[in-house]
């Protein structure tokens, strides 16, 4: 008889609800047919209030490490959990209104629920074996939401190359984690870390695993070079996926990199922090300048997220209390502001009732006096990402910032500026194009189905972001508290 | 004659190698993902590799995990590739080009 590790079920309860409650969904779906919609919208919503309950009751308690060792549940942990569930049940009420949630709804809602499971798992790996399972529980399912809009050929096409450069990701990934795993005999962090501070395991095979884990990690964070797959991705996903993943994939991504760079390899610094300076420099100008070209508004912003990750990175390259602090707050409020600026473009393409890929700046012209509180809300996301207060962009970029200059990082600091005025160029042309009263007609919209459901998701990310922005102590006390359990392993 | 461990790194770095190059340049889609599974299993290689070198099963046993978790992948693969013949696109990555830019 084999013995299995100890699990503590209070501590994977969010997991273990997303889980249950996928299969749930399923099941009911079959023996109800034709109430797709209602079922996916009740038990999709309630499974995440059960997960975010959980959550929410274990903030603050101290640290769990359970199954082995290899999933630890600190306040990072719940804070990811918090902001995907969060965005997650945004993305169900932006979808009311979508025809593919009459016909396929428990479908998407259980897969949905799934890729939150992994990202949770992927939040809280404490090793390269939790990581991969929980990477591929939250990828696999996002392949397939990315090729939801089952009569679009872009979604095929996009979910395609999500696909093959993912999994590509994820190999380099693994066979990093191999590498790292012959030098030092361990897959857990903590394991390797002390391996690795004791020194003489063989310095080539280490310099191979680091460089190959952190390519891996670098394709699925989605920055330059290994940016390639967010512009088509995001562009051909449907809509309420791609702000999905512009906020929950890249707050993952973000944090699995950071715990593995400053839990695992804290030793081999000197390998790491050049390639991510650099990486970080090419990121912020390179995406920014890309976006400047687009047309599409879509493609734009998937552009100003590739940007908006190297910005991301300053802060892992600082570290320290403030450049994590900093990370944390600005990740988890550019999900935000990031799903709000794509539920508008949702919006606008349903406005439009056609095929995707006519978000383009001609075609919003004027469209902010049509939808007043869209266009405003717009204006208001646009400037978060441009970084200007009051809003939560402002505070995020501003931290990372002052933790940059104060640590003898001030050129990143002024690459950061430099992005954030190409930035706003840009940001400009969207806001100018949606109030271009040339264009202006008074011909009402069509009334919209699921207007009150898409509207009540802008109206929820809006006081997110300017609630982040005015009142920021509150939104750094507990990026803070998270950020804290980044550094407890050196 | 005992085979030893860098027999089998360099027999895993050519199996990725290989892979690699065929994900990077064939255009078939098919082929494509056969040479991601080629990928995956020299990692597969290079773990039971290195567990046997270090001692112990953690390597074996992810292994298994990464043979698992490479079946759900081609599932969600062919999927899509049987998605993309319904919708009468051509089979051919170079085809794949409404998204662009």
């Amino acid at each position: 008889m084999i013995q299995g590790p100890s699990v503590d079920w209070f501590a994977i309860a969010p997991e273990v609800a997303l889980i249950v409650g996928a299969f749930v969904l399923l099941l009911a779906a079959a023996f109800a047919r034709g109430h797709e919609r209602a079922l996916s919208l009740i038990l999709g919503l309630g499974t995440l209030i059960v997960s975010v309950g959980f959550s929410v009751a274990a903030w603050g308690d101290a640290p769990v490490v359970t199954m082995a060792d290899a999933f630890r549940v600190d306040d990072l942990t719940e804070l990811v959990r918090i902001t995907v569930a969060a965005l997650a049940a945004l993305v169900l009420l932006l979808s009311v209104g979508w025809n593919r949630l009459r016909e396929q709804g428990s479908e998407f809602t259980a897969l949905l629920l799934l890729t939150c499971a992994g990202m949770g798992v992927v939040a809280g790996s404490t090793s390269f074996v939790t990581l991969f399972v929980g990477l591929e529980l939250f990828s696999l399912s996002l392949y397939v939401l990315v090729a939801f809009d089952g009569k679009s050929r872009a979604s095929l096409e996009a979910s395609f190359k999500y696909l093959v450069l993912g999994t590509l990701g994820s190999i380099v990934l693994v066979y990093g984690a191999a590498f790292l795993y012959g030098a030092t005999g361990s897959f857990m962090y903590d394991g390797i870390a002390a391996s690795l501070a004791e020194g003489g395991s063989g310095e080539a095979v280490v310099t191979l695993g680091t460089a190959l884990v952190l390519v891996g990690l670098l394709f699925k964070v989605g920055v330059m070079p290994f940016h390639m797959w967010v512009p088509d991705v995001y562009e051909g996903a449907p809509t309420q996926i791609t702000g999905f993943m512009a906020g929950a994939t890249k707050l993952v991504a973000f944090v699995a990199l950071a715990r593995i760079l400053l839990d695992a390899l804290p030793a081999v610094e000197h390998l790491w922090s050049p390639v991510l300076i650099i990486v970080a420099i090419v990121t912020i100008i390179g995406g920014n300048i890309a976006a400047l070209v687009q047309t599409n508004v879509k493609r734009m912003i998937a552009w100003s997220s590739v940007g908006a990750a190297g910005y991301a990175l300053i802060g892992i390259i600082v570290h320290g209390d403030l450049g994590l602090r900093g990370l944390v707050f600005y990740l988890a409020t550019y999900a935000f502001t990031a799903f709000g600026a794509f539920a508008v473009i949702a919006l606008f393409e349903r406005d439009q009732s056609r095929a995707k890929g006519y978000a383009t700046l001609d075609g919003m012209r004027a469209w902010g006096f049509s939808r007043p509180f869209a266009g405003m809300a717009m204006v208001v996301f646009l400037l978060a990402f441009a970084g200007f207060p009051p809003t939560a962009g402002f505070i995020g970029k501003f931290v990372i910032s002052g933790a940059a200059v104060t640590n003898d990082y001030v050129y990143l600091a002024v690459v950061g500026v430099i992005g954030s005025v190409i930035g706003l160029a840009y940001y400009l042309r969207v806001i100018v194009a949606l109030y271009d009263r040339s264009r202006k007609s008074d011909v009402g919209l069509p009334a919209t189905p699921g207007l009150g459901g898409a509207s009540l998701a802008i109206l929820l990310c809006l006081a997110v972001v300017l609630l982040g922005g005015i009142l920021p102590s509150l939104g750094l006390d507990w990026a803070g508290q998270a950020a804290s359990f980044l550094t407890v392993a050196k | 004659m005992t085979v030893g461990l860098p027999l089998f790194l360099a027999i895993s770095a050519i199996l990725f190698s290989i892979g690699l190059v065929g994900v990077l340049l064939r255009r078939s889609p098919l082929t494509i993902l056969l040479s991601l599974e080629v990928m995956l299993n020299s990692v597969n290689l290079t773990l039971v590799a290195f567990s046997r070198e270090v001692g112990g099963s953690d390597g074996q046993i992810f292994a298994l995990i990464v043979m698992g978790i490479a079946a759900a992948e081609v599932v969600v693969g062919l999927g899509l590739v049987v998605a993309m013949t319904r919708r009468e696109m051509v089979l051919d990555t170079d085809e794949l080009r409404t998204l662009n830019g």
